[in-house]
């Protein structure tokens, strides 16, 4: 019960950063006490964008709180949040890193900036994905994976995740990993400069030492 | 004077608690006319009761859960989103059509003066969530808020690992027949009135 409150203020801050972030567009280059994390999240089979537009409007749970259709032309694509958190903190009440930037879109390499914590260990727990950026409709592609951010290290690479759901509830059918380093790399020298270097890191189990 | 107009404000008060122990189903936040109801032969109407669990913190007061709202969630049935309307604990839908894939995707708690609100997001078929396979009358159950282990699929810990879900269990202790004699009012004059007049008496039994 204590997280449904703490996931709700969580959603919040994640929302306002997202919100922040979109406005100021860009991402900029992580401090040297912050890292980018690199992954492409995909799914499939892919949203039937037609169908879901019609609860993008939907703004909160009282009568009247609907939006009319968005303006024609503009498109809203879904956002996503990265959970992620210091391992050390798993316990205690408010577990998650709050990100300093927002976590792409589901199909595109995602560039998720956070403060590295003291230890160097970050428990990647799973990517949200907000259908229509809409905080009401999401679900979430589980990564469950820790990494140690290597010392001088500013940006790594974790991989593509591929899910198949197997439902229209967005059940988890399985998960797929791919290694699109190459592309990654690109990726982050288009973004923040020729001097930024990306890394593979290992994904370890919870548990693993 | 002034007693008149203590019993005024008694009787305003009164009237509004009755009210707010009430509220009409909506879809897409819009209230739905019984006289737009879909047909019996097409559509399901979707009942139950949803209530908190008891415990100390709500041992005085009501446990309603408020608030709650589905979302259709099948690319092949028309696009819904569902408010039940409510008669205490015991909550009604308007009817959806067959094919339809539910999920309540939010509802909140009011314990005093706390409110706490449960995004619960599109993924995952809960012990609440229903396919709508056949028309008519359609009970969900006696749903309660409570924690159960649920065995997790790929649960690091090893196999057999479980963890506890909070999440509706129709677990609760409300009775079907007292839930449809609660909402027949709300058919009265419709195409579902005899369906659960007729439930209503097989319950009975």
């Amino acid at each position: 019960m204590k997280n449904a409150r703490i996931h709700v203020a969580f959603c919040c801050l994640v929302i306002l950063c997202l919100a922040r972030a979109a406005a100021e567009g860009k991402i900029t280059k992580p401090r040297s006490s912050e890292v980018v994390i690199v992954a492409r999240m995909q799914f499939t089979p892919a949203l039937d964008r037609d169908f879901f537009s019609h609860y993008a409007g939907f703004l909160a749970p009282y009568p009247g709180a609907f939006a009319e259709k968005t303006k024609k032309g503009e498109t809203t694509s879904d956002t996503m949040a990265l959970y992620a958190r210091d391992p050390k903190e798993a316990a205690s009440d408010i577990p998650y890193l709050t990100p300093t930037s927002p976590f792409g879109r589901p199909g595109d390499i995602s560039l998720g900036k956070m403060v590295i914590p003291k230890d160097r260990r970050i428990q990647i727990d799973y990517a949200r994905v907000y259908v229509f950026g809409n905080e009401y409709f999401y679900f979430d592609l589980p990564i469950g994976r820790t990494i140690v951010v290597p010392e001088g290290v500013n940006y790594v690479y974790l991989g593509t995740f591929t899910y198949t759901f197997e439902n229209e509830y967005f059940t988890i059918a399985g998960v797929g990993l791919t290694d699109e380093f190459d592309a990654a790399k690109t990726h982050v020298a288009e973004t923040f400069g020729e001097g930024a270097q990306l890394v593979r890191v290992n994904l370890r189990k919870p548990g693993d030492r | 004077m002034k007693s008149i107009r203590k019993v005024a404000v008694a009787c305003a008060t009164i009237a509004l608690a009755a009210i707010s122990c009430q509220t009409g189903p909506l879809v897409y936040n819009k209230p739905v006319s019984s006289r737009e109801y879909g047909d019996p032969s097409t559509s399901a109407l979707v009942y139950g009761s949803a209530c908190q669990a008891k415990n100390a913190l709500n041992a005085i007061g009501t446990r309603t859960i408020d608030r709650m709202e589905m979302v259709q969630l099948n690319p092949r049935q028309k696009p819904m989103i569902i408010a039940p309307g409510t008669v205490k604990y015991s909550f009604y839908t308007a009817p959806v059509p067959v094919g339809s894939s539910l999920k309540i995707f939010y509802f909140e708690t009011n314990v005093g003066r706390v409110t706490t609100m449960y995004y619960r997001g599109i993924q995952g078929k809960g012990p609440a969530d229903i396919r709508v396979e056949k028309p008519g009358l359609v009970y969900l159950g006696s749903l309660e808020f409570v924690g159960k282990d649920r065995a997790q699929k790929d649960a690091d810990d090893g196999p057999g690992a479980t963890k506890v879900v909070f999440d509706l269990y129709p677990v609760g202790a409300q009775k079907e027949i007292d839930v449809l004699r609660d909402i027949l009012p709300k058919f009265k004059r419709t195409a579902w009135e005899p369906l659960i007049v007729a439930r209503i008496k097989e319950l009975e039994k």
